[in-house]
């Protein structure tokens, strides 16, 4: 009994030993591997240190100011060009509209009893929801002619009209000629204050996969296309 | 020895009988004393070990068990990593790295280890061309234990001598500072020693500062502006072959100091490249900060101070009258105007042409004291307190009873007192911002912090001045100031050197002071030029009108879209109501 006693205590003594052991080795092994990963961490710390000097001396305004003279030349902001209202910007001028398509476009001065949109707000409210507006507009109403949807976004300004036209004529026909319509020619777009509303009417056209996504207005284009 | 009856010889045991052995019974005491004694000590270790043991069962309940978690600490302290010797970055404004701490070691090696001297020293000169290969070759060769190659290895060398992997070639380290912006704001951020102690500028005023690892220290500065002062003053310097100039500006709300220049400067890398093609003996100029070190009579740009104490004690108003007819001659001197009207001129015509002669009428209208208690108030007649630089120059005035009524004459038009640029800019700062005199800082005032002030003039007169300088720039002396968009206005001043007791008339100093935008100031700029010489361009002028004013101008373009401030047209009547001189209103104003 005793010699059992004796070797049940030697074994347990043993195994505390082997089991003290390897957690000693098991910790030493993670205290050098804590040791690597704090010095690892302070030599990123030290190259983030560098990278930060070196990001400082890159940019530096002289050598920024000297990359620019070499590839850039821009200039200090002049005063002019730091205008703070919009209407301090001027605006572009309206090309003289031709004169043919003014008159082929006579019919539309009859439709411009138009809704009113509110244009003060057209860049505020943003562009998509006068997108969907100007689409659901643009739903062919059987009889009417198909020209006349777009029309009535226009503001009852009966000279301005002509441009309106001018500008849809010169359109039109581009996206006829190919099922890829080429966008509009931009400095058709007239940027008369009082035609905010014509010209989105006249954006929503410029941009095909808006106008393709909405059966109506393709099938107004259509329309207008065969007409002529 | 005492005999004792043994149990076996009991004549009455029967003989088959024998007694259980036994322990003798000592008797003898001695004996008996030495085993209690061993007895004793055999206990006192037993409960020695059981203590320790018992300790040692606890200990180990205690950190398997009860602090289980937190046993890191313990790994702590197993082998410590040191964290690099630091000292604060300095950073401006804007976060920009101005100064920072750098391992940058040295390299050095061991001639007995290298193998092959020849080879290494071809293989050095591939990544350290500036090495000087005989020396080199001659290092590697000796017999030596312990030799320099080269000191202060950038990241990048260090990188490629390690990668040539030649054995014997080692690295030691070593924290040094490095400047990115290299000589941009040299004066304001200084260098420190090969210690890492400050020795001018910032790192100097605020070492203690910077030892306290407390994250980066944010200066006031703006290195965009800062640059943009810079490269405007160096042009003036160039164009004028001036001996030097100095520029600041200052956010006249808080009293910080946005940018400061003083020409020439140095590399604060190399701070010792600036003496070395120096005779010795002789002190750089280049480590003069002429901006708080330098003592300038900074001229007519004492009208501004002399015009606001005749305003604000109530001495003269804006239509009061002053004779600027004749020379004004008392003892020895003579006072003269540099372009005389010899008329009678109202106050706001002594500012706008820079009139000697009614300035020094005007001072002693109002007397010597006054003139003393309002420049004391405005912190001109003393160094100013907790500036973070130490290189602050005394202000040069005379004292007690040498304040003479000559000397209230003079200063009047700013000559008899020589104060430092930054002095002056702070009191104009208050003249323009309403009155309130904040002191100046080159360190960054947080948005919501209010920075202490005191009022030295009434808000009344602060506007009636900015209405005046604004005049100056409109129709005085310098109109070469007008940057259209920022209203500017201000004041220039050229005076004439004082050199060994006698003031020589082409040795100047020209110096414009100004603040924009004139409606509601926000930034004081002062930029003054040293000794400039006139070329073709400005038909031999090298006064303020001619060399700074303009110079400000251009400043003044390319900081304020930086500093966030928006034109305006200076010809609507918002602006003209804003800054019209009513005792001038109606009347034609006569070009300077």
């Amino acid at each position: 009994m005793s010699r059992i006693n004796a070797i049940f205590w030697l074994g347990l003594a043993m195994t505390a030993c082997v089991v003290m052991f390897m957690i000693n080795y098991a910790v030493q092994s993670l205290q050098d591997d804590l040791n690597k990963v704090r010095k690892q961490t302070i030599a990123e710390q030290l190259e983030i240190r560098v990278l930060h000097a070196e990001w400082s001396y890159l940019t530096q305004p002289e050598r920024l100011a000297q990359l620019n003279q070499k590839f850039l030349s821009l200039t200090p902001i002049a005063t002019k060009q730091l205008q703070q209202k919009i209407a301090q910007i001027p605006l572009r001028p309206i090309p003289d509209p031709p004169v043919e398509e003014i008159a082929a476009a006579a019919p539309i001065p009859a439709l411009a009893a138009g809704r009113e949109l509110p244009a003060a707000n057209a860049s505020e409210q943003g562009l998509d929801a006068l997108f969907a507006q100007a689409s659901g507009q643009a739903q062919p109403e059987p009889g009417a002619p198909p020209v006349t949807t777009i029309a009535l976004d226009a503001p009852a300004s009966p000279p301005a009209l002509p441009v309106t036209t001018a500008a849809l004529t010169t359109t039109i026909p581009a996206r006829s000629a190919s099922p890829q319509p080429t966008l509009p020619v931009t400095p058709a777009l007239p940027v008369t204050p009082a035609l905010p509303v014509t010209k989105v009417a006249l954006t929503t056209m410029a941009r095909p996969a808006a106008a393709t996504a909405r059966p109506g207005l393709d099938a107004l284009f259509a329309q207008v296309a065969s007409e002529r | 020895m005492l005999s004792i009856q043994r149990p076996d010889e009991n004549p009455c045991r029967p003989r088959h009988f024998k007694p259980p052995p036994c322990a003798p019974i000592v008797t003898d005491t001695a004996a008996n004393l030495r085993i209690e004694t061993c007895r004793t000590r055999m206990l006192v270790a037993a409960v020695l070990f059981v203590a320790i043991f018992a300790m040692l069962g606890l200990r180990l309940v205690e950190i398997t068990l009860i602090t289980g978690a937190s046993a890191e600490p313990h790994l702590a302290r197993a082998k410590p990593v040191l964290p690099p010797p630091e000292r604060s970055d300095i950073v401006d404004r804007n976060g920009q790295l101005m100064a920072t701490t750098l391992d940058s070691p040295n390299l050095y090696a061991d001639p007995r280890q290298i193998i092959d001297a020849r080879a290494a020293t071809k293989a050095l000169l591939t990544v350290l061309p500036d090495l000087d290969a005989k020396r080199v070759y001659a290092d590697l060769t000796s017999d030596k234990k312990f030799v320099y190659l080269k000191q202060r290895l950038t990241p990048q060398q260090h990188y490629d001598v390690n990668r040539l992997g030649i054995p014997g070639l080692m690295f030691e380290s070593g924290w040094r500072r490095y400047y990115p912006f290299g000589s941009l704001a040299s004066h304001v951020v200084g260098y420190t020693d090969a210690d890492n102690r400050g020795r001018t500028g910032v790192e100097h005023g605020l070492n203690s500062l910077l030892g306290e690892h407390q994250g980066p220290v944010q200066l006031s500065l703006d290195s965009r502006v800062q640059f943009v002062l810079r490269n405007e003053l160096s042009k003036v310097v160039d164009q004028f072959s001036a001996k030097g100039a100095a520029g600041i500006i200052m956010d006249v709300h808080t009293g910080e100091v946005i940018a400061m220049v003083s020409l020439p400067d140095f590399d604060p890398n190399h701070p010792g490249a600036a003496n070395e093609n120096l005779p010795p003996g002789q002190v750089n100029q280049a480590f003069f900060n002429k901006v708080t070190l330098g003592d300038f009579e900074l001229g007519s740009v004492f009208k501004i101070f002399n015009t606001a104490m005749a305003l604000d004690s109530g001495t003269a108003t804006l239509s009061s009258q002053f004779d600027a007819r004749n020379n004004i001659h008392i003892g020895r001197f003579t006072i003269s105007d540099y372009h005389g009207k010899h008329r009678m001129l109202s106050v706001p015509e002594i500012f706008m042409y820079s009139s000697n002669l009614g300035s020094a009428r005007m001072a002693v209208a109002a007397g010597t004291w006054r003139q003393q208690d309002f420049l004391a108030r405005l912190g001109i007649l003393e160094k100013p307190a907790n500036f973070q630089l130490d290189e602050i120059a005394t202000p040069h005035y005379p004292h007690g009873k040498a304040w003479s009524e000559i000397s209230t004459m003079t200063i009047a038009y700013g000559h008899g007192i020589a104060v430092s640029p930054l002095e002056c800019v702070t009191g104009v700062a208050a003249i323009v911002n309403g009155g309130i005199l904040h002191p100046a800082t080159l360190l960054k005032v947080a948005p919501d912090v209010q920075p202490p002030g005191v009022r030295v003039i009434s808000s009344k007169t602060s506007e009636q001045m900015r209405k005046l300088m604004r005049l100056v720039v409109e129709y005085g002396t310098a109109k070469f100031a007008a940057a259209p968009g920022y209203v500017v206005g201000g004041k220039t001043g050229t005076a004439e050197k004082n050199k060994h007791g006698h003031y020589e008339e082409t040795t100047l100093v020209s110096t414009f002071i100004g603040a924009f935008p004139m409606t509601d100031p926000r930034y004081v700029i002062l930029a003054l030029v040293d000794e400039p010489h006139g070329d073709k361009q400005t038909h031999g002028f090298a006064t303020a009108g001619w060399t700074v004013a303009p110079a400000t101008s251009r400043i003044i373009s390319r900081i304020a879209p930086l500093l966030g401030i928006a034109p305006v047209d200076e010809s609507s009547p918002a602006v003209t109501q804003a800054l019209q001189v009513e005792s001038l209103a109606g009347k034609r104003i006569e070009d300077y």
